[in-house]
């Protein structure tokens, strides 16, 4: 059977919903949120939420899709590559130690469908990541703060199914139930103080992976107002989230070349070696606020402006907890301090629909500050105030469809952390991040 | 135009008022002749000797690097002085290197900046010119006058006076607080020690540059603290009273006193009571009752007899002989506790007299006996071997240990003074030991097998695991105590346990 446009449409879409369910992300707004959950949207800088006149507009704006005519699809995969290094400061690493995160690209993808179900209401449901992090260090038997953390990754995605309605002509609804899906992994190596040679040394490796998926629920709601002609706003709220993660660690040892102390390393009651340790854990995703204008400047071009408040206050500490092993041996519980603070996002961009009607070309920029205090910045999350400038592209194949192009340019500022610092690890981060979003969408 | 210029005079003489009455900025401290005077925890000395691997990294040292200026020291070279220890094994066992006094800076041509010298008191500062024999204090002075003069002599652009804890950590070291034996008097304190700021101040051109410490709890170092008073090793772990209104305590060790069981708080020396223990010290027959032991077995002989009670300190008044003990009991502890903080007091209001700044080495040293230190998710801790803070004589610091000190002190400038000193790079410390290579070679662990391993595991586990660091030594250590001389009321007892030279503390070749 030869495989028609239409048919290859609904397999690009069926094929991605399965691929979302597995791959990985990476933070790339404030703290480890993703604000990049579709293409047209950031290359307007993500100010999508008063426009928000496709379907990612489950992720920027529920309302938006109220009133549309015809089932809409769209699917696509947002390419990240983040580069990302320490330079040590005094006490510890020091100055003069460096070291680089390893090269990594992510590729979280996406997926929504909409269906008119008349009389202006909509029935959408979409599939995003919102939130996800993933920081690796090079020779992590080697990095200076692998005790602190070697490689980390905390993966949250999202299926929502939405409802919108037009309640009038100027006066759009939407919201719905979000299921939240996510794991985490975190790898770092124990120290231990050597009476011998009195210094410290590794011990023991300790890899803690989690059991299957832990799932909650969420909601979302947005609204969306036309005033006047070419003049649209936009509000819209995701809530928080709180996830519990059961996960099992499993402890290796590292031996030295003292035979007691390797013993006494091993009759150690806090380290289970060949045994698994059953632990648990929960974190506060943060709720999530749009608010933004969208303005008609001609028939042609399009400048919208947007705010994004993340309340991650909500992110104060990560508590790991364990169960006693079947020898009676018990991991002291760990405290993780984060103390984040509720961050604002500003964001800008501009469209202009070419005369063909179709291309469209768009520009953006935006302002993303960080929640995360000097405190809690490490190895584990270097997070940093960024800027970011975008482009993108949509083109219009057939009738009906569109493949949407931009790249996002995220230019994080250098962070330094010298003074307070949890685990007393200084440094200036640096990181750059290039992001590139594709979606093709379609209406069926 | 009159007004004008009557304005503007009047303008004038308010500028120039606030200019007389303004403050004068403070003045950015200067480093470029640091000096700091001590004892043996200024000196650099380290697990009973004092050797190039610690002096290197001394807290003075690590300052002073961080910066940027010179800083002499009377390093010795290996095999250091005093007997260095070392770990054979986690028993724990310990050896000695030979001590031997091989200077490397002994030829400079002015004193050194680091005038610490080991077991001195703040009497020492002001009046002692050397050892009678020549001693360790003799590798730091060189005969050219006291700490005092030397330090006049350098006029230091910035000095740091840390000295005191030799003055009364005697009382609880070997158990008996004695004013003017092993307990200096407040006044005698007070007075050198206004010496010793005041010489400075006029050192300084009368302005005072620099920083005064407070003194640590003596009491809470690991030397006094490791061993419990319960009775863990005679029977090999804790006995329970069955009875009596301890019931459900273990059985202490007992005391010299009156062969009973110790008093909660009194703290024992470990490695005054480590060659006494195996000899059945400290048993208390109710102990031996309740564990079964038999009628006939040898320490019947010895249980609840004064004689082989641990020792508290005695002092003989009217010949002037002290017998240093290794039991402090808590009426001692508490004598002490109050003495160190009169001394406290009266460093506080002398540094407020003489304009030095006080850096509270008693309040850093508690904090980090409660929440020990964290680099990169390294803990540094206080307990005795496995903590990274305290060295093997369990008193003075690790080669760490002086390390985090410096970097407190540091912050404490950057807090107290104008221009801010970088804080030190402590990650060659960490992960080296020290910056300078490392401690002495060492001897490999032994090669055992997987069930080699698994057995000394299983039976370490069994005997308490880490509760192992707790048992008793292995060596013999001396006891060559000194004598003090009659009418001699300032000097406390230090001789070859005091704070400096625990252990072998001659300069004579040993072995």
């Amino acid at each position: 059977m030869k495989l028609t446009h239409r048919g290859l449409r609904r397999s690009a879409v069926l094929g991605a919903l399965a691929v979302t369910l597995i791959t990985s992300a990476v933070a790339t707004a404030s703290g480890f949120s993703i604000f990049e959950a579709g293409s047209r949207a950031t290359a307007v800088g993500g100010a999508f939420v008063a426009r928000a006149d496709d379907t990612s507009a489950m992720f920027y704006n529920p309302a938006g899709l109220a009133g549309i005519v015809k089932t809409e699809a769209m699917v696509g995969i947002t390419l990240i590559a983040p580069f990302s290094s320490l330079e040590g400061g005094n006490p510890y690493p020091g100055v003069g130690y460096k070291a680089d995160q390893k090269q990594m690209i992510f590729f979280p993808p996406n997926f929504y469908v909409a269906t008119p179900l008349g009389k202006g209401f909509t029935l959408s449901f979409g599939t995003w990541f919102p939130f996800g992090l993933a920081t690796a260090w090079k020779d992590q038997d080697q990095f200076l703060g692998r005790w602190m953390s070697q490689r980390v990754d905390i993966r949250q995605y999202a299926m929502s199914l939405q409802v919108a309605a037009q309640l009038f002509p100027w006066l759009k609804v939407g919201g719905g139930p979000e299921l939240r899906v996510g794991d985490v992994k975190l790898n770092r190596n124990v120290p231990g103080f050597n009476p011998y040679t009195q210094k410290f040394v590794d011990v023991a490796h300790m890899d803690l992976t989690q059991s299957g998926f832990s799932y909650d629920v969420g909601w979302t709601a947005g609204i969306q107002l036309k005033p006047t002609d070419g003049i649209s706003l936009g509000a819209s709220y995701h809530s928080s989230v709180n996830q519990t993660y059961t996960g099992v660690g499993t402890f290796s040892q590292i031996l030295t070349t003292y035979a007691d102390f390797n013993a006494s390393v091993a009759a150690d009651p806090r380290l289970p070696f060949g045994e698994q340790v059953n632990g648990n854990t929960a974190i506060s995703f943060p709720a999530v606020t749009q608010v933004g204008a969208s303005f008609n400047l001609s028939k042609c071009v399009t400048l919208d402006l947007a705010g994004v408040y993340t309340q991650w206050n909500s992110f104060n500490s990560t508590i790991i907890t364990f169960n006693p092993t079947a020898s009676g041996k018990q991991v002291p519980q760990t405290n993780i301090t984060h103390n984040f603070e509720n961050a604002w996002s500003f964001r800008a961009g501009m469209s202009w629909l070419l005369p063909s009607e179709k291309v469209e070309l768009a520009a953006g920029y935006v302002y993303d500050q960080t929640g995360q205090p000097d405190s809690d910045t490490g190895p584990l999350l270097p997070d940093a105030n960024r800027n970011g400038y975008s482009i993108g592209a949509s083109f219009k194949i057939g009738k009906k469809s569109w493949i949407d192009f931009s790249n996002l340019f995220l230019f994080f500022n250098n962070r330094t952390v010298n003074g307070v610092q949890n685990e007393n690890f200084y440094g200036t981060y640096k990181t750059f991040a290039n992001l590139t979003v594709l979606n093709f969408r379609t209406s069926l | 135009m009159k007004r004008t210029l009557s304005a503007l005079s009047l303008l004038l003489v308010v500028l120039a008022v606030a200019v007389a009455v303004a403050p004068a900025p403070a003045a950015a401290q200067d480093f470029s002749r640091f000096v700091v005077i001590g004892d043996s925890l200024t000196h650099g000395y380290m697990s009973s000797c004092v050797v190039k691997y610690g002096q290197n990294d001394s807290w003075g040292a690590v300052v002073a690097r961080a910066a940027g200026v010179d800083f002499q020291q009377p390093v010795m070279d290996d095999p250091g002085v005093g007997g260095c220890m070392y770990l054979t094994s986690l028993t724990p066992s310990f050896d000695f290197k030979p001590s031997v006094a091989k200077p490397l800076n002994a030829l400079l041509p002015r004193p050194y900046n680091n005038l610490g010298v080991s077991g001195f008191t703040v009497a020492d500062v002001v009046d002692k010119k050397g050892d009678t024999p020549p001693g360790l204090t003799d590798t730091v002075l060189r005969g050219q006058g006291t700490v005092l003069q030397q330090a006049t002599v350098l006029a230091p652009t910035f000095v740091s006076v840390f000295i005191g804890n030799n003055d009364e950590l005697g009382a609880i070291i070997y158990g008996l607080a004695v004013d003017g034996v092993t307990l200096t008097t407040r006044a005698a304190f007070k007075a050198k020690y206004d010496t010793i700021l005041k010489t400075l101040v006029a050192a300084q051109g009368g302005i005072p540059r620099g920083t005064v410490a407070t003194l640590p709890d003596s009491w809470s170092i690991p030397l006094m603290t490791t061993l419990p008073v319960y009775n863990t090793k005679t029977l090999g772990g804790p006995v329970i009273h069955k009875s009596g209104p301890y019931a459900g305590t273990p059985w202490r060790y007992t005391g010299s006193r009156d062969g009973q069981e110790l008093p909660f708080g009194s703290l024992i020396n470990l490695l005054g009571a480590a060659p006494l223990l195996p000899k059945g010290f400290g048993v208390a027959c109710g102990m031996l009752d309740d564990f079964g032991y038999p009628a006939a077995g040898p320490l019947r002989a010895v249980c609840d007899k004064p004689a082989y009670g641990l020792p508290e300190g005695k002092w003989d008044a009217t010949k002037f002989v002290f017998t240093p003990g290794v039991v402090a009991y808590p009426e001692t502890v508490a004598k002490v506790q109050a003495r160190l903080a009169e001394f406290n007091t009266d460093i506080k209001a002398l540094a407020v007299t003489y304009g030095y700044k006080v850096f509270d080495v008693n309040a850093v040293f508690t904090d980090i006996l409660g929440h020990g230190r964290d680099y990169g998710g390294m803990a540094i801790k206080t307990a005795y071997l496995s903590g990274g803070f305290f060295s093997y004589d369990g008193v003075h610091l690790t080669s760490v240990g002086y390390a985090i000190l410096a970097d407190e002190y540091i912050q404490f400038i950057n807090r107290t003074f104008v221009n801010p000193l970088p804080r030190p790079n402590l990650m060659s410390i960490l992960l080296n030991g020290n910056t300078s290579g490392g401690w002495f070679p060492l001897p490999q662990g032994i090669n055992l097998s997987l069930e080699e391993q698994l057995a000394f595991a299983a039976d370490y586990a069994e005997k308490g695991g880490l509760e192992g660091l707790q048992k008793v030594f292995a060596p013999t250590i001396p006891t060559d105590f000194s004598e003090l001389q009659p009418g001699d009321d300032s000097a406390p007892v230090t001789g070859s346990h005091g704070l400096g030279s625990h252990g072998r503390g001659s300069t004579e070749t040993a072995h």
